[in-house]
């Protein structure tokens, strides 16, 4: 049995099966602590987006269909979570960025430099709109190619393309006139 | 405006460093999720005896009111005498007919009856040239 067929049988089990639950929350919960830390910018909000997103996935009331793939379908579910948790909070960006996430980090210690490149990095995220900032997370901080990237928006190709040029002459302009105090 | 294959090179310029630090991001909470509470099942029997008894109770009374319970009997629906039904029961009043003994009193009340004056003798009454 393949990974992804086992995360879609583990998700099955999930709502009656502790267990399963369990499994399932260490395999993804750094993917979402970490996108929802790049969408929301703060610790205790992305914190709150992994424990809805694994909420939601116990309660056995998500569609989901199995010819997807399964972290793409994981993708959506915490993205769509973020979201909500910016429009409860009336905001979209933290003021404590990676704290906490470098302080549980085994060598978050020995470079020194992580912390202020991720403060730069979330600053710079900050500056986007949001469907920016969450076409470069996907498409380049995630590493996913255009059409999964498409998929999990929700989107055409055409218009992931468009955002990520978009962003990236956004930053390539705030980041040559403004460059980071961390480097 | 689409993304051209400078765009990820860029971005590779500008924020390159940070994502090996953003990759390396490995925090998250421990599960806190708990398991849904099951209904009790006191409860499930009291909702079904509620909707029980409401559709008991529904059914009943939609037959009393098929059976004419809630309808009002006639005799209580003619209670009040009608002039139409029991002319007998209004009391009989005299009519009131001014004649001419009465004509020249003065009414009790607070107004008088107006006089006709009279023609003066040889002209004809303006009442009635036909007698």
């Amino acid at each position: 049995m393949n990974r992804a067929q086992d995360d879609w049988d583990l998700l099955a089990m999930a709502p009656h099966d502790r267990a399963a639950l369990e499994q399932l929350f260490q395999r993804h919960r750094h993917y979402a602590f970490r996108v929802a830390w790049s969408l929301l910018g703060e610790d205790a909000a992305a914190e709150d987006v992994v424990q809805e997103v694994f909420l939601r996935l116990q309660s056995g009331r998500l569609r989901a269909s199995r010819r997807a793939r399964f972290t793409t379908w994981f993708y959506q579910v915490t993205f769509n979570t973020a979201r909500e948790q910016a429009r409860k909070r009336r905001r979209l960006w933290g003021a404590a960025p990676a704290e906490e996430a470098l302080r549980d980090t085994p060598d978050g210690a020995a470079d020194p430099g992580r912390l202020d490149r991720l403060r730069d990095l979330s600053r710079a995220l900050a500056t986007l709109p949001i469907r920016q900032r969450e076409v470069v997370v996907l498409r380049f901080l995630e590493g996913f190619d255009t059409a999964e990237t498409a998929e999990i928006l929700g989107c055409r190709q055409g218009t992931v393309k468009a955002h990520l040029h978009r962003a990236t002459l956004s930053l390539r302009d705030r980041l040559t006139a403004h460059p980071p105090q961390g480097d | 405006m689409a993304e051209r294959d400078t765009d990820i090179e860029t971005l590779e310029r500008l924020l390159g460093p940070a994502r090996e630090d953003y990759r390396s991001l490995r925090h998250a909470p421990p599960l806190r999720v708990v398991p849904a509470p099951r209904r009790r099942p006191v409860l499930r029997r009291l909702a079904v005896a509620a909707t029980g008894l409401i559709v008991v109770g529904a059914l009943g009374l939609t037959a009393l009111d098929r059976a004419g319970f809630f309808t009002p009997q006639p005799a209580l629906r003619f209670a009040m005498p009608s002039p139409l039904t029991a002319p007998l029961t209004l009391r009989p009043t005299g009519s009131v007919r001014l004649t001419l003994s009465t004509r020249g009193a003065r009414p009790a009340g607070g107004f008088s009856v107006p006089t006709r004056p009279t023609p003066p003798a040889g002209l004809p009454s303006p009442r009635g040239t036909r007698g």
